[in-house]
């Protein structure tokens, strides 16, 4: 099959892409347990940031600014709905915190969702394409996607390296693991959530401003985002980074070779297929541990 | 946080639905809105009776939501789609089997307690996230299933159902929405006054503790999500059939939000909650001539305070409003 | 020619009017993002012709992503309603929109009856702008009903509504339009002329569009 490179060169560039959409919902579950619903509308808040910034300010050559630009004001934003919002659910009595987060997030997400509607109308934009059409061994690639895969990969690693070698991910690690023993060593947990919150949905947000082109900028657009992403972080294991990384190049590699060689029309359904076997073959996911909670 | 536990107390065991729900009859709070609600659409235009339709719809379907989030602590997500699952099973056995309109509700509300009863037993071992997301997973896969076959199901084209009454006048629907909203009223004030009412709750309150003091945990749950997903589905059926047409956006994520909006407003984890919620998010929605998107903000942004600030919502309000007047006694 | 619809009663049709041409269709969920796996179906089979019949996001998605598997510019692709006129085509789209047919109700350039011709000047004269399709468009229902009733020499609603039911009436752009009492969706309707127009230069504005459908009202060859 001569398709074969094209459908493995697709997958694994939304693979990158789903990367970076599920990581930021990992890494606030790793440390605050609790499963943003909102996730897709801060995609979509920087998928309008950078379609504002490239028509008014930065023109389609410094697209690449906006994404960092982007990520800064929805840093902010995460900031402080974090502060306002989610920060009670982890005072001395804190009780049905699940229940509380996932209702307070879903009334965020439709909050969102209607407000974006109203003050930007449901009209589609896009800002002009990254880059051109790149065609390389008979293999034609979008050059905005190929664009965004790249910037993905950069973001990861970049995340990677925050993670892994900073003290500041090795706090995050830490709280992460235990987060009374973190406190117990000092560490300032609560100051933590805001940080890895605004983190988390900064990378949506960046997600939201790298694929402003290629999947186009409306108020309802974050749909994508947080189904993908709640997809990939059970199937990689809830908490687990590198769960998520590898969960999300598998899942655009299924999706891939499932519209080619089953059926296009059933696109959306591969992942969810996907989701349920796995939580009924292996409910920790991949990467994921057991959990006991009591 | 006394806030956030202030939910927990505003159901404890002292005073049992049953109990709430006699004690209201018999002091006459159910008089009153129970008239305004059978006499008032009498003089509303034609629209507004419709309104009050959807109003009740979404009333049932938090009552019956409520029984399984908010009693029994299985934060389901696939709540619309059990009505939606009703719906077009209904639609089926009408128009494909033949069945008539009340047959084909009978099956509808059968198929979506036989889903029930399998997401239930499915999701057992599921706590908090895991549930909400697997039950979200099959409501949009549900959902997806219905958009793509649509050689079966027309799709977003649109089902044409038979009428419930034959009739699109809206004033002898609403009353069978009247009997439907009050059906469930006492459907839910028998279960949750009834033994299995302190079953479920001692299930939500702690799963463990409840199974070490011999609580069958596990058929317990299963029973409590088929009776909710069928009358989910008796709902989603009449309604269906009261608009004639059915079509895969019943589906949506944001039906649920709007369940759960409701809900919460109202009061979550109350008797009456469901039904002021959904009343007030509807009509009062309706009367201030707010656009869709609007409402859904403002829904939104009263949620999130509610929960934030007073977890009890309107009814909780309305009994602080009402102690304070001295109209019910100090608990 | 290879279609992509999602009704199979218009298979149906195509296939009973025109049965010499190929039909394919390929439906997807409209939240669906990724079509390009579904584009390269389309591609491979080798279409004459492509009709869009995505709304919204889909319509423009299908244009971005069906040239990025190669299936545009070579393949000429319709799209089934007016999101061509919108003002953010050309801002999303750039090059991409050109060559594009889409489905409309009116262009400038199109003929008029002479009402619809008196209804031109009128309104140029009065707001010095071309007119309207909404303008012609409630135009014509006046004058339709204008018509009605004094055809039916009375303004009682059920003499009006008979006298549009069998009369022959002039709109702004029909001579001679009915409205019968058919069947399902042809329910008092008269079907007004769709116009097929294509875009040749990037950035063109709408009324410079070649009209290329109906016959009659031809402005243009089809570009490829």
């Amino acid at each position: 099959m001569g398709q074969l490179p094209q459908v493995v060169a697709a997958g694994l560039m939304m693979g990158a892409l789903y990367a970076l959409m599920a990581v930021g919902i990992t890494f606030i579950y790793s440390l605050m347990k609790m499963i943003n619903w909102a996730m897709g509308e801060f995609y979509m808040l920087g998928s309008y940031a950078q379609f504002v910034l490239i028509t008014l300010v930065l023109g389609p050559s410094l697209w690449f600014l906006g994404v960092p630009l982007s990520m800064v004001g929805v840093f902010l934003l995460g900031l402080a709905i974090q502060k306002g919002l989610l920060a009670p659910m982890f005072g001395p009595e804190a009780d049905r915190r699940d229940e509380y987060a996932t209702i307070v997030t879903i009334a965020l997400s439709v909050l969102m969702q209607n407000l974006a509607t109203i003050l930007a109308g449901p009209y589609q934009w896009s800002p002009p394409e990254y880059l051109p059409l790149v065609t390389a061994g008979g293999i034609s690639v979008n050059g905005s996607r190929l664009a965004a895969a790249a910037g993905a990969l950069v973001l990861l690693g970049a995340f990677y390296f925050l993670v892994r070698r900073t003290w500041l991910g090795l706090a995050f690690l830490g709280a992460a693991q235990n987060r009374v023993g973190a406190e117990v060593a000092g560490i300032d947990v609560r100051r933590l959530d805001g940080l890895a919150f605004g983190i988390g949905v900064a990378l949506a947000a960046a997600a939201g401003a790298l694929l402003a082109p290629v999947f186009l900028v409306y108020p309802t657009n974050g749909a994508v985002s947080t189904v993908k992403g709640f997809e990939i972080i059970v199937i990689g294991g809830l908490g687990s980074l590198t769960g998520s990384v590898v969960a999300a190049f598998l899942l655009g590699l299924v999706e891939s070779f499932g519209s080619v060689f089953i059926s296009p029309a059933y696109q959306d359904l591969y992942g969810f297929v996907f989701l349920i076997a796995m939580l009924f073959l292996r409910p920790q996911g991949i990467f994921g541990e057991r959990e006991r909670r009591v | 946080m006394g806030k956030l536990r202030q939910v927990g107390a505003a159901s404890a065991p002292a005073a049992a639905p049953t109990g709430r729900l006699g004690r209201a009859v018999r002091r006459g709070w159910v008089i009153l809105p129970a008239g305004l609600a059978l006499a008032v659409p009498l003089f509303l235009s034609a629209y507004g009776v419709h309104v009050g339709i959807v109003a009740l719809y979404y009333a049932v379907l938090g009552i019956s939501w409520n029984l399984v989030a908010g009693y029994t602590g299985q934060f389901s997500l696939a709540h619309h789609a059990f009505a939606g699952l009703g719906a077009y099973a209904s639609a089926g056995a009408v128009l494909a089997l033949g069945f008539p309109v009340w047959a084909g509700i009978l099956a509808g509300t059968l198929a979506a307690a036989l889903s029930g009863y399998l997401l239930g037993s499915l999701t057992l071992r599921m706590r908090g996230i895991y549930l909400a997301i697997t039950t979200w997973a099959f409501a949009e896969s549900f959902r997806i299933l219905l958009s793509v076959n649509y050689q079966v199901t027309r799709g977003d084209m649109g089902l044409t159902v038979p009428l419930l009454l034959g009739t699109l006048d809206p004033l002898p629907n609403y009353y069978v929405f009247v009997g439907l909203t009050a059906g469930t009223l006492l459907l839910a004030a028998a279960v949750l006054g009834s033994k299995v009412g302190l079953r479920i709750r001692a299930i939500r309150d702690d799963e463990e503790a409840a199974a070490v003091r011999g609580i069958d945990v596990v058929r317990w749950k299963k029973f409590i999500f088929t009776l909710s997903a069928a009358v989910a589905g008796l709902a989603g059926a009449v309604y269906g059939h009261y608009i004639g047409l059915l079509a895969p956006s019943q589906v949506r994520f944001t039906e649920m939000a709007f369940i759960i909006i409701a809900v919460v407003l109202g009061g979550f984890r109350s008797f009456w909650g469901p039904v002021v919620g959904a009343v007030v998010a509807e009509g009062l929605a309706e009367a201030l001539r707010l656009s869709g998107e609007v409402r859904m903000v403002l829904f939104g942004l009263f949620v999130i305070l509610l929960m934030r600030a007073y977890p009890a919502g309107l009814v909780g309000l309305l009994s602080a409003l009402g102690r304070r007047l001295g109209l019910r006694p100090r608990p | 020619m290879g279609w992509k619809r999602n009704t199979d009663a218009l298979n149906a049709e195509l296939g009973r009017v025109a049965p010499t041409v190929d039909v394919r269709s390929w439906v997807f969920d409209r939240q669906t993002a990724d079509l390009t796996p579904l584009l390269l179906q389309v591609r491979d089979f080798g279409p004459d012709l492509v009709y869009n019949l995505g709304v919204g996001a889909p319509a423009y998605l299908i244009v971005k992503q069906a040239t990025d598997v190669g299936l545009l510019p070579q393949t000429p692709m319709v799209i089934s309603y007016d999101v061509p006129i919108r003002p953010e085509f050309w801002q999303n789209l750039g090059p991409l929109g050109k060559g594009i047919i889409f489905v409309a109700y009116y262009h400038p350039k199109q003929p008029l009856t002479d009402a619809g011709k008196w209804m031109q000047q009128q309104y140029e004269a009065r707001y010095r702008e071309p007119a309207l399709y909404s303008s012609f468009a409630a135009f014509g229902n006046v004058i339709v009903v204008a018509q009605a009733i004094n055809q039916a020499c009375s303004t009682k609603g059920p003499d009006i509504v008979k006298a549009l039911e069998t009369g022959r009436f002039k709109s702004w752009n029909l001579d001679s339009a009915t409205f019968p009492r058919a069947e399902g969706a042809d329910w008092h309707r008269v079907k007004q002329p769709l116009l097929l127009l294509q875009y040749t230069a990037v950035n063109q504005p709408f009324d410079q569009a070649t009209i290329l459908f109906p016959p009659e009202m031809k402005t243009g060859t089809l570009q490829r």
